[in-house]
């Protein structure tokens, strides 16, 4: 067997390792028992104890389809809006726009959340109590009800959408447009005939992602879902595990498996959706500009809109900033201005747990980031580029955590070793295989694009000139790919710096990051602790996220 | 010339080590494993336990201590003893019996010493997961407030005591409304101003109305639109504060007591029985630093460490405040303890549940 071969079966190796077992040890330990005499036998208790409170079962199912449903519609609605502003139309304030839906990246959804909750108590939000002295409608939001989660949900993902959205709003050919126009279609029949089918693929595809993404969702329903008193199937995994006086892994299992799937199920029509894309391709080689529509007086309402994008990131950090200043929460107020302070900032800085995340978050995310990049360099490097027959096993592999919701990762993974003899259980490395785990996908999509832009020819002529194939690779693809493989570093490294649901059920003393730090002072209510730590945080990640956004600009990179 | 330094060093090896053994005789051997280090009771207990300490550099600490007092205790331990670093893990006693039960089950043994209540010091003294010790400064403790083993020793020793009562905000809830008794929660101007802990402060307050007030009433109460909220009691008591929630019954009157202290409006009342969380310290069996383990743990038990809990106002088992205790855990086994637990635990979750 040659080198390639060998890195071949090494990689393969590597991957199931990663993505197997944390499968295996779920379905395992939903179906045996866990303690007492018949401990380890097989049986189906588990799922018999969820099934038996049915009306259970039916209430988190339908609060995860709500509240997943509505987010997606939310985020897609307003997002794909706002980027029909953005790119269509002559509506001002487009580079702000743009700026804030990248650098919002930055910013972790525990940060926000607890920003909005700051803002939207609904008996002691700032806002609100602002909004009753004008109005005199009190409160003029309800943060924890359903529709706040919906509406706080959404807003995480508008950006998203936004950027999403903007991509084929910008590369579609308006000589379609025009042409049904000059046959006399209105300007509705031209948008409903012409441009949004041209779009649907996008915004199916847009739309259940966001769903995705919204039923693995869990600090909103941790952190507003459970005072509101609705639960759903994530925060189910983790009181299961932490809401008892002893942890009920088996259940928390159980249920892990209905939501993987329900989330397995949603992404069948996702992958119908986008493997038919190209039947939409609207870019071709011809030179166009897409027509923006002059929207004339509306042209300012169109800007105010497109300012809500850096006002929703703007807010909740606003809140926290007030918060950091203040020993207690207060309204603003000429009392309360006497009483500002940097001391938060000095107490969370003095404090070696707060300061020791920081350190361990930056090793855990370079770890995982570096090591997730190179795997899925080489898998799709043999994907793309060799003719081994089993080759497409290494992409589905890389595929199976899609499944995976974070706090499921979180449970499988600790399962995992806490019945395997390796000793990583206690240290960072727990969490930082758990994020390979749950990433591998993303670092997939990153090189396999990568690779995909860079011509085999290339390649061919070093091959010819006498290099082998792993040189050629080395002196040739890898420099070609490199700022494809920056960019899915990158990626990977802000969305593990932020994750919280992987985490929580991983880390130990010592092995503290920095989203289960900010989770520990909200618990433990040192909000004026956390706004301190937090704002430092993001203004770190956001320079992160700048860093990003230049690269993704320079190269041209779908996120 | 190499093998000849070899023989040289060797002997010069035996000979101090012939040399130095007498005189370590001499002087009695010094304890060095956990368990000798626990019931150690010589007078330099506490320099053996610092120089070992130090040596070892950090101990591990699991706490239920809540707001500033565990950061003092860690504060005060650094100022004491410098050298050792404390990693500490705070939670709620949930928290804590999934992370020990996790670290067995890896035979991943990272704590030192744990600081918890009675329910998770049970299930750890059952699974054999503590360390018995003694101490000269236990001798002061009442005998109620101190697990025994039966041979002089003891499983933990109660720390502090902490009583759940009603916490209001004076700005929230008029005076007239303001609850004496369990009852006088269904109020109808307490509608949509209640919020419970989802922690086990919130467990052990449905424990006692279940048990005074019976099933009937929780659901009465049900009706009062309660939110809960997945914090700690602690926690709880700033959403008090800051008048998000009006009343809860589930805080903690050591936390009020502080903040009131710091001019906070609200007011701590106990109800007719105050659910009382005893919080004992104990040694953990697989105590990776055993020095810094013992030490850490004479230190909160000891004059240093209770001075700081009561400075917290947490209370003591043997001083009279005037309202009736009530220790949920008491006359039950683990397995009791577990079954009535999901039981109060699921109460909870109908309580909230919209």
């Amino acid at each position: 067997m040659d080198s390639t071969r060998w890195l071949f079966v090494f990689v393969l190796l590597a991957l199931a390792y990663l993505v197997i077992p944390p499968l295996f040890f779920i379905l395992y330990t939903s179906f045996v028992e866990e303690r007492g005499a018949a401990a380890g036998t097989f049986t189906l208790a588990h799922f018999a104890n969820i099934v038996g409170s049915l009306s259970e079962v039916r209430t988190l199912l339908w609060n995860s389809l709500i509240f997943s449903v509505g987010s997606a519609g939310c985020a897609l609605g307003v997002g794909t809006l706002l980027a029909w502003l953005a790119e269509r139309t002559n509506a001002p304030f487009r580079t702000m726009a743009y700026v804030s839906a990248y650098l919002s990246f930055g910013i972790p959804g525990i940060v926000k959340v607890i920003g909005w909750i700051l803002l939207f108590g609904p008996k002691a939000g700032i806002l609100n109590v602002a909004a009753a002295a004008l109005t005199g409608v009190f409160p003029i939001f309800n943060l924890f009800s359903m529709p706040g989660m919906i509406l706080i949900e959404g807003l995480l993902w508008t950006p998203v959408v936004f950027l999403l959205m903007a991509t084929p709003f910008r590369s579609m050919d308006p000589s379609l447009e025009d042409s049904a126009a000059v046959f006399g279609g209105s300007g509705w029949q031209v948008f409903k005939r012409v441009t949004l089918p041209l779009a649907l693929p996008s915004v199916l595809a847009v739309l259940i992602l966001t769903f995705v993404r919204s039923l693995e969702a869990f600090e909103i329903p941790a952190l507003i879902g459970i005072p509101a008193g609705i639960d759903v199937l994530t925060t189910q995994i983790y009181l299961q595990i932490r809401g008892g006086f002893l942890p009920k892994y088996g259940e928390a299992s159980a249920y892990s498996i209905l939501l993987m799937a329900l989330v397995g199920l949603s992404l069948i029509p996702y992958y119908r959706v986008t493997r038919h894309t190209h039947k939409f391709t609207t870019v071709t080689g011809k030179g166009f500009r897409p027509r923006r529509i002059d929207l004339a007086s509306w042209r300012w309402l169109g800007g105010f809109l497109l300012l809500l994008l850096p006002l929703v990131q703007v807010l909740p950090l606003g809140a926290l900033m007030w918060a950091s200043l203040l020993p207690f929460a207060k309204q603003p107020s000429a009392e309360a201005l006497a009483l500002l302070s940097l001391r938060n900032y000095a107490t969370a800085f003095a404090d070696n747990t707060i300061v020791g995340s920081i350190l361990n978050s930056l090793m855990v995310s370079l770890a995982a980031a570096t090591g997730t990049v190179l795997a899925t360099f080489v898998a799709s490097w043999f994907v793309v580029r060799t003719t081994i027959r089993s080759r497409w096993t290494l992409d589905q592999l890389a595929m199976v955590p899609l499944v995976f919701p974070g706090i499921v990762m979180g449970v499988a993974v600790l399962k995992m070793y806490l019945a395997i003899p390796l000793p990583i259980y206690g240290t960072i490395w727990i969490i930082v295989i758990a994020f390979m785990a749950r990433y591998l996908p993303y670092g997939m999509r990153f090189s396999h694009a990568g690779l995909l832009g860079i011509h085999r020819e290339l390649e061919e002529s070093a091959e010819v000139c006498g290099a082998t194939r792993v040189q050629a690779a080395r002196n040739i693809v890898i420099p070609l790919i490199l700022p494809a493989l920056f960019a899915g570093w990158i990626y990977i490294f802000l969305v593990t710096i932020r994750e919280l649901s992987v985490a929580l059920l991983l880390y130990s003393p010592g092995s503290q990051v920095i989203s289960v730090t900010i989770w520990e002072l909200w618990e433990n209510g040192h909000v004026g602790e956390l706004a301190a730590f937090s704002l430092v945080i993001t203004s770190g990640t956001v320079l992160l996220a700048i860093i990003f956004q230049r690269l993704a600009q320079r190269y041209s990179l779908q996120v | 010339m190499k093998k000849k330094t070899t023989k040289a060093l060797l002997w010069a090896a035996v000979l101090v080590f012939l040399g130095v053994l007498p005189n370590a005789w001499g002087q009695g051997r010094k304890p060095t494993s956990l368990a000798e280090l626990a019931v150690y009771s010589g007078a330099d207990r506490e320099q053996l336990l610092a120089a070992g300490a130090k040596a070892e550099g950090k101990v591990v600490w699991y706490t239920s201590l809540a707001g500033g007092s565990f950061k003092e205790i860690i504060k005060a331990f650094g100022a004491k003893y410098s050298g050792i670093t404390v990693e500490t893990y705070r939670g709620s006693s949930k928290d804590i019996m999934a992370k020990v039960l996790a670290e067995t089950q890896a035979k991943r043994y990272l704590v030192d010493s744990i600081e918890s209540t009675p329910p998770v010091l049970k299930a750890m003294r059952d699974s054999k997961l503590l360390t018995p010790f003694n101490a000269p400064y236990l001798g002061k403790y009442p005998e109620q407030s101190k697990e025994k083993t039966g041979k002089g020793l003891f499983f933990w020793a109660s720390a502090r005591e902490s009583y759940i009562g009603l916490a209001y905000n004076k700005n929230s809830i008029p005076p007239a409304a303001v609850p004496k008794s369990y009852e006088d929660l269904l109020k109808p101007e307490l509608k949509g101003k209640l919020g419970f802990a989802t922690s086990d402060t919130g467990t052990r307050v449905i424990a006692a109305l279940l048990k005074f007030k019976g099933e009937d009433f929780i659901n009465k109460l049900k009706k009062q639109n309660i939110s809960l909220f997945a914090i700690s009691g602690r926690a709880l008591l700033d959403v008090v504060i800051s008048g998000e929630v009006g009343a809860s019954p589930t805080i903690f009157r050591n936390h009020a007591l502080v903040s009131i202290e710091q001019g906070a409006p609200v007011a701590w009342a106990p109800m007719e029985v105050v659910p009382t969380n005893a919080g004992g310290a104990a040694l953990a069996a697989y105590a990776p630093h055993p020095h810094a383990a013992v030490l850490l743990t004479d230190f909160i038990l000891g004059p240093d460490g209770q001075r700081i809990l009561e400075e917290f106002e947490y209370g003591s088992a043997s001083k009279d405040y005037g309202f009736k205790r009530w220790y949920p855990e008491e006359g039950l086994t683990t397995e009791q303890y577990e079954n009535a637990s999901t039981r109060w635990d699921k109460l909870l979750r109908e309580l909230g549940r919209k």
